[in-house]
């Protein structure tokens, strides 16, 4: 077992979590024009950053920027640690470190195993923009503007489990990137020998692991953190939760995720299809494992959710298919890999 | 492999809600491409397989139903340490933190057609992807709607629709030539840049020049080009 594809809905309501270039006074949302129709979308950069956030706010410390060495007459050089074996966030999100050309010194980077889309409204939608006065005391207003909207903000995302604490080792022809230059340095890392790392080859490349008590701790703390989301602009006028309000969570032997349309909208707004869930986890047998975790927040469209469970009533009895709280889904998901029960997803299934 | 004969291949439909392609001839902007260049596409058939690089010809065609461009902040780090980061932020200014716009795609739809043995090998790999399926960026995943075996038959005459052809491929008045990388090396340093005809708008059926058609994709002939590495 190696990946978990899963597909989240945030619902917004009358809020600007994401906005893009202002007009004068007026401050956009980000918007797509799809078939000539406007849908807001939050951008993915910027969900990522509620995530991360979200972990260093629950105590995971977080990859400092140092400041190293001192350079002919300039001050000192800053970088992110680039660091994934020490931090948490370094091996979940990536990073990108520039060696300075006259240093003659190496790039590293590590693509992020947690791949997340972007939370694109399921109907287009209006924004309307609200107008602003700032009269307080003075004789002449300041206009200004803004824009906001209520919409239900979809994305997928795949979560590839083996790759966490998996870091690849450059090889002779240039194949892969590195996450380190040396097997050395990644082995000096005087943390990784204390947690026991090894080198192995993962995917036909070299690679040093961390043991699979700190991978998976890695990927229940991301979980957690996506239970406890927050985060966005306008926070002070327009509050909102943005913990997920629906989400649907399938690990799969490979990195493919069927969910595009279990989720999805028309015209009038959003539709949750389980007739769609049924074919694809039939049209995929034999390369997910049950149960399908479905989370659903009380109270959000109970009508969809009366439907939902109508058409899954065969698997949800069975207990192919778990409806829940979001949290509790995310959470009791996380607790269980903390324990150990999903070991054998971290590692790529046999054939 | 005479030309005359038809050629069975896998057909694989694929839907990305969001995906972003740069055109990499202008620096220092980001000008996006309406369709993945097939060097993405070879990266997307790697993924599924595993091995570094997959050189097998495929013909694509791609189309989007809408974009969008994406305000994006970066906080570049002096190297000099004239402005270094706080907390991941950097205080705008000259070369420090600036807003960059970044062309996207939405409801992009990509149809790839896998000829021959090779093309049998990387299909039936699909069904167990070895990495994560991305068109594009790390947030670009794409999701595998369809994945049938079909029969191509050499055409003289058949439906351009969105299909990425060589130059010399067709005649139709309002084709636009890409240039887009065929291929990159693994070791990255290396492009093959090659000129494609696309058409922004489905192309109805025009005379044709060394292509396949897919007659049974949407009830009608579908021209494709083979696409060399």
């Amino acid at each position: 077992m190696a990946y978990l594809a899963g597909r989240m809905l945030v619902s917004v309501e009358a809020g600007a979590p994401n906005n893009g270039k202002g007009e004068d006074t007026t401050a956009r949302v980000k918007y797509a024009t799809v078939r000539g129709r406007r849908h807001p979308y939050v951008s993915a950069q910027a969900v990522r950053r509620w995530i991360r956030d979200g972990m260093v706010e629950r105590g995971v410390p977080a990859s400092p920027v140092t400041r190293v060495g001192k350079a002919q007459n300039r001050a000192q050089k800053a970088n992110t640690g680039a660091d994934p074996i020490t931090y948490a966030d370094d091996d979940l999100f990536g990073y990108m470190r520039a060696g300075a050309k006259k240093d003659d010194a190496a790039t590293t980077l590590r693509d992020s195993p947690f791949m997340l889309g972007t939370l694109m409204s399921v109907a287009p939608v209006h924004p309307t923009e609200d107008f602003g006065v700032m009269s307080r005391g003075v004789s002449e207003p300041v206009l200004h503007g803004h824009e906001f909207y209520t919409a239900d903000l979809a994305a997928p995302f795949l979560l590839d489990l083996p790759r966490i604490g998996t870091f690849t080792l450059p090889n002779s022809d240039g194949v892969g990137r590195p996450n380190y230059l040396t097997e050395e340095q990644a082995l000096q890392v005087a943390q990784a020998a204390a947690l026991g790392a090894g080198t192995e080859m993962f995917r036909g490349q070299g690679a040093v692991r961390l043991p699979v008590e700190e991978r998976r701790h890695r990927a229940a703390l991301l979980l957690e953190a996506i239970a406890h989301l927050s985060g966005g602009a306008k926070q002070a006028l327009h509050y909102g939760d943005r913990v997920p309000s629906l989400i649907v969570m399938v690990p799969f032997k490979g990195g493919v995720n069927p969910l595009a349309h279990v989720i999805t909208g028309d015209e009038d707004g959003l539709v949750v299809r389980g007739d769609v869930l049924r074919k694809e986890l039939a049209a995929w047998n034999g390369e997910w494992v049950s149960p399908v975790r479905v989370g659903w927040r009380p109270g959000f469209r109970d009508d969809l959710r009366e439907d939902f469970e109508k058409v899954c009533a065969q698997e949800i009895a069975e207990g192919t298919v778990v409806v829940n709280h979001p949290r509790t889904i995310l959470l009791g998901l996380a607790s269980e890999m903390r324990e150990g029960a999903w070991d054998a997803w971290f590692d790529d299934a046999a054939e | 492999m005479s030309y005359a004969e038809p050629l069975p291949a896998w057909r694989l439909t694929f839907y990305a809600p969001v995906a972003s392609f740069r055109d990499p001839f202008f620096p220092g902007l980001t000008r996006g491409l309406p369709v993945p260049p097939p060097s993405t596409v070879r990266g997307l058939l790697a993924a599924a397989t595993g091995a570094p690089y997959e050189s097998l010809a495929f013909g694509m065609a791609a189309w989007s139903e809408g974009e969008g461009v994406d305000a994006e902040t970066y906080h570049p780090i002096d190297a000099g340490g004239a402005n270094p980061a706080v907390a991941g932020r950097v205080r705008a200014g000259k070369g420090g933190m600036t807003l960059r716009t970044r062309p996207f795609r939405a409801d992009v739809h990509l149809t790839l057609w896998l000829p021959g043995p090779e093309g049998n090998r990387v299909a039936r790999a699909f069904r167990r992807p070895v990495w994560g399926l991305r068109l594009g960026r790390l947030q670009d995943l794409v999701h595998l709607e369809e994945r049938v075996e079909v029969a191509l038959v050499p055409a003289t005459e058949a439906v351009v629709g969105s299909a990425l052809a060589p130059t010399t491929g067709h005649d139709v008045p309002y084709a636009t030539v890409h240039r887009m990388a065929a291929s990159i090396s693994t070791d990255r340093m290396t492009s093959r840049w090659t000129d494609y005809l696309w058409c922004d708008a489905p192309a109805g059926r025009y005379p044709v020049r060394g292509a396949y058609e897919d007659t049974d994709y949407r009830k009608k002939g579908q021209a494709l080009w083979l696409l060399e590495p």
